[in-house]
């Protein structure tokens, strides 16, 4: 099952959705707000997605899981969106099937994919500034904004 | 035509219209957002854009759409995703 919404995710309710009696294995994913990045102090996130296409996409990642593990029996992805604070989870991937192998490999696809197909993006609030996190800048650009005080806005 | 995240805030907008003629094709969309908006990108090629919700090459004939989207980079890292713009156009009539 799949979801983007804007309120609190409940890993709980989740599994109870993809879980199954001849499920030997469930791996769960919890994208959590870290509190800092490289040395920025992180205030919170706030995640925009471009609907219905992130929908779709998360869907299409959905469907690709079963085709390259048909074992895998349910699969659960939910992503928020919204101003996040710090602790929070923004995305969780459940995967539950037979055996351990098909359910880690799976999962760790999940995510992959989603960072690459899915038009979902977040912004990070820190001490000093804003940034969408992301290679937005040229490359030339981007050489002056590896320092943690870049993209500030005073 | 829409805008997001980054590119929404380079750019000042989150939508404009575009006119194109009826054989143009993603690259000339892509052509038109760098002449439009210049601080975004100056490499038109490295857009991704999105054509009623599914990722076109810049060939792809924009005739019979009725929404496209420049898609930033979703994650920091590597991406297939490169530079781009969501940018979300009507084409009423078609």
């Amino acid at each position: 099952m799949i979801d983007i919404t804007y309120e609190t995710l409940d890993p709980k309710e989740l599994l109870n959705r993809v879980k199954h009696n001849s499920n030997g294995a469930i791996v769960t994913f919890l994208g959590t707000t870290r509190d800092t990045t490289g040395l920025r102090n992180v205030l919170y996130l706030d995640y925009e997605a471009y609907r219905p296409m992130a929908d779709k996409k998360l869907e299409e990642v959905a469907n690709d899981v079963r085709k390259k593990w048909p074992e895998v029996q349910g699969i659960a992805i939910a992503h928020r969106l919204g101003r996040l604070e710090i602790g929070d989870i923004s995305l969780v991937i459940i995967v539950s099937s037979p055996h351990r192998k098909d359910a880690f490999a799976a999962c760790e696809y999940s995510l992959d994919r989603i960072k690459q197909i899915v038009p979902i993006w977040k912004k990070e609030f820190f001490e000093g500034g804003e940034v969408w996190i992301g290679s937005q800048e040229t490359d030339s650009e981007r050489a002056s904004s590896e320092s943690p005080t870049a993209n500030i806005r005073k | 035509m829409r805008l997001f995240a980054g590119h929404k805030e380079k750019a000042g907008t989150s939508s404009f219209y575009v006119e194109l003629t009826k054989s143009a094709t993603v690259g000339d969309l892509a052509s038109e957002v760098v002449k439009r908006f210049p601080s975004l990108t100056k490499e038109a090629p490295s857009l991704v854009i999105a054509i009623d919700d599914e990722f076109r090459e810049h060939d792809f004939k924009l005739n019979y759409c009725t929404e496209a989207a420049i898609i930033p980079p979703v994650s920091g890292g590597s991406s297939v995703m490169n530079m781009p713009l969501q940018i979300i156009f009507r084409n009423p009539g078609q």
